[in-house]
């Protein structure tokens, strides 16, 4: 998720319009996504003319514009003829279309276009509702060369041996809690495993923590669970993730919870609620995730924050994934849009998804600022699309506040990573692997 | 003013409150116009010193600002060189926090008469204040606490303190570990309480004033006020909880009747009458619980209100970097 949340913030404020409308649903532009595979003759090309320099006024956002001080009478008038003649220049430009450009031709999003569908019909429920399946979808079209055969056969050897050593141990198969634990133990101890194609045992080791780029800001791929399983190191978001589509293979009723910038698993045990930490191994209290996490008492409220999310409402998570990982190939553009649409259509209190949509909508509003050839604030009415794409990201911002997001800020996101760093439990698990 | 046939002023009920519990002898002019001189000297404090904060409603901020400063630091007035005025600053009254043996520890009478008050008494002046320069604040509640909460632009709903004239962020009041996390979402605590539900705190607070005068031998009043308050704040946790000790004080007593009762019949009926309350408390004891209230111990309140200063991590970074010119 990248943490443009603040440049919304700073460009936004200062702005007097009315912030109207909190639902998302009103917002507009929601075409049909079907539409992206039609053939597309070519990018439609817009043809701006620069304003001229010699006109010399900067196109300032703001609206309060500078006050020049007083001058005498004849460059007053002056002054006056550049603004009319200006006014007349942005008089043609509300007719130009204002939508985003698709980044990249239709047969170069083919991967991420089936992706889609086949997760949107997971959540409409004409496909069968596989966390797993829905995770490899989104990792592989940025990937593009997974083999899911694979993927899916190391899990359910996974899966088989966990579940061959619940039993070795006494514990009933059925027993939830014996299955959270025995997952708890594959993510923090070292166990054997049986790969039923190789008839050979291997050895997985605990799953630590990587600091190396934990937030994907440089590759994105650090956040993904096929490199959780490859290099036995992943992070907030592939150690949960992996944690469930584990659970639902092996029939375990866990809940994905979610902080600013953050995952962790949720559990019941004799109708007692349990927060797992998997980045340290830990069982936290409720206290140590709003005081880590810095969670807002709205966002408890209105459950965009540590609320329990069952692994089918996860997949919705995964189509936000698919959208920031087509953002990282690519741009932002309608596609992208549409797609966090549909995953806020099954998951409305997703945190992720939110940020994803208030991140279009200020690209949008730049690219469409461009389109209208950059004008004044004061020339906003001239401009109906314009100014409905500002409001409308003027009503999200509203709504992201109301409902308590926030995002972690870099120093606070830095400081918790001292703080991980020093835990003991990192060195004991370090000390694990040989 | 809960029913709507009076408006909705939040000075005038605690006034009235406050005054009721003094048998009408309050000297509320006087209190009238200390508040306009505490709004007086926060506008022109407001006026003299420029925020750094560049929302949009920077003049709503600059109020809540000022009054804060004067109520929280001291207030230099220079009349002329030589010749200052220092404001000093209200501080919080260690001694019987909760009113046990003095009720009116609680007062904004006695805070605006000994400068001193507590949890209770320092956010609702600082209410009132706000009040009467035109802006809006919002009490908030935590176990055995009242504090602010306000709605920015910039910085979303964030907290004020009085008692320790701080900006702690929400992590601080579940850190005491008496909210739950239940208790935050079944609105129980911590939410930014509408006019509405603040007057019918003033209820409740009538409520037990009387309860502090009269004791609970005709609890009538008091359940009245209590049902009044729920019926617009039905999850409000003193309100619930005096409900339930006055629904004790009823069930002794009713006890004691059937002690001393002389026939069968009269025993039976007034057995029949506790086993009704005797329902309906134990049901109200259990919504308490399930609502999530947890009751904490006065020790542990005041080593959680003291931890704010000590520990940096539960304040808002944001507000305590903003600086005045």
């Amino acid at each position: 998720m990248k943490p443009t949340f603040t440049g919304l913030m700073l460009v936004f404020f200062g702005f007097a319009v009315c912030a109207q409308n909190p639902h998302i649903q009103g917002l507009p532009g929601r075409p049909d996504p079907a539409r992206y595979f039609q053939p597309q003759i070519g990018v439609p090309q817009i043809n701006m003319p620069a304003p001229p320099s010699s006109f010399g006024m900067k196109p300032a956002w703001s609206p309060n514009p500078v006050v020049p001080n007083p001058t005498p009478e004849s460059i007053m008038r002056e002054q006056r003829a550049q603004q009319q003649a200006q006014a007349r220049m942005y008089a043609g430009n509300s007719a130009r279309n204002y939508d985003m450009p698709p980044c990249v031709p239709a047969q170069d999003i083919r991967p991420y276009y089936e992706a889609f569908t086949e997760i949107k019909a997971m959540l409409d429920g004409t496909q069968p509702k596989d966390l797993g399946r829905a995770v490899f979808l989104s990792e592989n079209a940025y990937l593009k060369n997974l083999d899911y055969e694979a993927f899916n056969q190391g899990l359910e050897n996974i899966v088989f041996s966990l579940l061959d050593q619940i039993k070795k141990e006494g514990n009933s198969i059925e027993d939830n809690t014996a299955k959270i634990m025995m997952l708890h133990r594959f993510f923090t101890d070292t166990m054997r495993i049986y790969n039923r194609q190789s008839g050979k045992y291997e050895t997985h080791y605990p799953k630590h923590y990587d600091f190396e780029d934990p937030r994907g800001d440089v590759d994105i791929t650090k956040q993904f669970v096929t490199k959780l399983i490859r290099e036995e190191s992943g992070q907030c978001h592939s150690m949960p993730f992996l944690f469930l589509i584990l659970a639902q293979k092996m029939k375990v009723e866990a809940y994905l919870s979610t902080a600013p910038s953050h995952n962790y698993i949720r559990f019941r045990h004799q109708r007692k609620w349990y927060n797992l930490e998997l980045t340290n191994g830990h069982l936290t209290s409720h206290s140590y995730v709003i005081g880590s996490g810095k969670v807002k008492v709205e966002a408890i409220q209105t459950r965009l924050f540590m609320d329990t999310i069952t692994i089918e409402k996860s997949i919705a998570h995964a189509l936000t994934d698919l959208a920031s990982y087509y953002h990282e190939e690519f741009c932002y553009d309608a596609f992208y849009r549409d797609v966090v649409h549909i995953a806020l259509d099954y998951e409305p209190m997703n945190a992720s998804g939110l940020a994803a949509l208030s991140n279009y909508y200020t690209a949008w509003f730049e690219h469409a600022k461009k389109v209208a050839g950059n004008p004044p604030y004061a020339y906003l009415d001239r401009f109906p699309q314009l100014r409905e794409i500002f409001g409308a990201c003027n009503a999200l911002h509203h709504h992201l506040n109301e409902i308590g997001y926030q995002e972690m800020s870099d120093e606070e996101y830095e400081q918790w990573r001292q703080d991980v760093n020093r835990d003991w439990h990192r060195k004991t698990l370090k000390e694990l692997k040989p | 003013m809960l029913n709507g046939k009076a408006p909705i002023n939040f000075k005038k009920a605690v006034i009235s409150v406050e005054n009721a519990y003094y048998d009408g002898r309050l000297p509320v002019e006087m209190m009238e116009r200390e508040i306009k001189r505490l709004a007086a000297l926060a506008l022109g404090y407001k006026q003299a010193n420029a925020i750094a904060y560049e929302g949009r409603d920077r003049e709503r901020f600059a109020t809540y600002g000022s009054v804060f400063k004067v109520m929280s630091d001291t207030v230099k007035v220079v009349f002329a060189p030589g010749d200052t005025l220092n404001h000093l600053p209200f501080t919080y009254d260690f001694e019987d926090i909760a009113g046990r043996h003095d009720w009116s520890k609680m007062f904004v009478s006695k805070l605006l008469r000994t400068g001193t008050g507590n949890c209770h008494s320092l956010p609702y002046l600082y209410k009132m204040v706000v009040e009467e320069l035109g802006e809006n604040t919002h009490l908030a509640l935590a176990p055995k606490h009242v504090y602010i909460k306000h709605r920015s632009d910039m910085l979303g709903m964030y907290n004020t303190e009085l008692t320790s004239g701080t900006f702690p962020i929400d992590a601080w009041l579940m850190a005491s570990g008496y909210i739950h996390l239940e208790a935050i979402q079944n609105g129980l605590y911590m939410e930014a309480l509408s006019d509405k539900q603040s007057i019918a705190l003033c209820l409740v607070d009538l409520a037990q004033g009387y309860e502090h005068k009269y004791g609970m031998d005709d609890v009538r009043f008091i359940l009245l006020c209590v049902e009044a308050a729920l019926a617009h704040y039905p999850n409000y946790p003193n309100a619930l909880l005096l409900q339930s000790e006055a629904l004790k004080a009823v069930l002794d007593q009713l006890a004691q009747q059937r002690q001393a009762a002389q026939t069968q019949a009269e025993k039976d009926s007034l057995q029949a009458r506790h086993q009704k309350v005797l329902d309906h408390y134990t049901g109200l004891i259990k919504h308490i619980h399930t609502l999530g209230y947890r009751h904490m111990p006065e020790e542990m309140y005041l080593q959680w209100l003291a931890s704010i200063k000590e520990q940096r991590k539960y304040q808002n970074p944001q507000l305590n970097t903003l600086k005045t010119y």
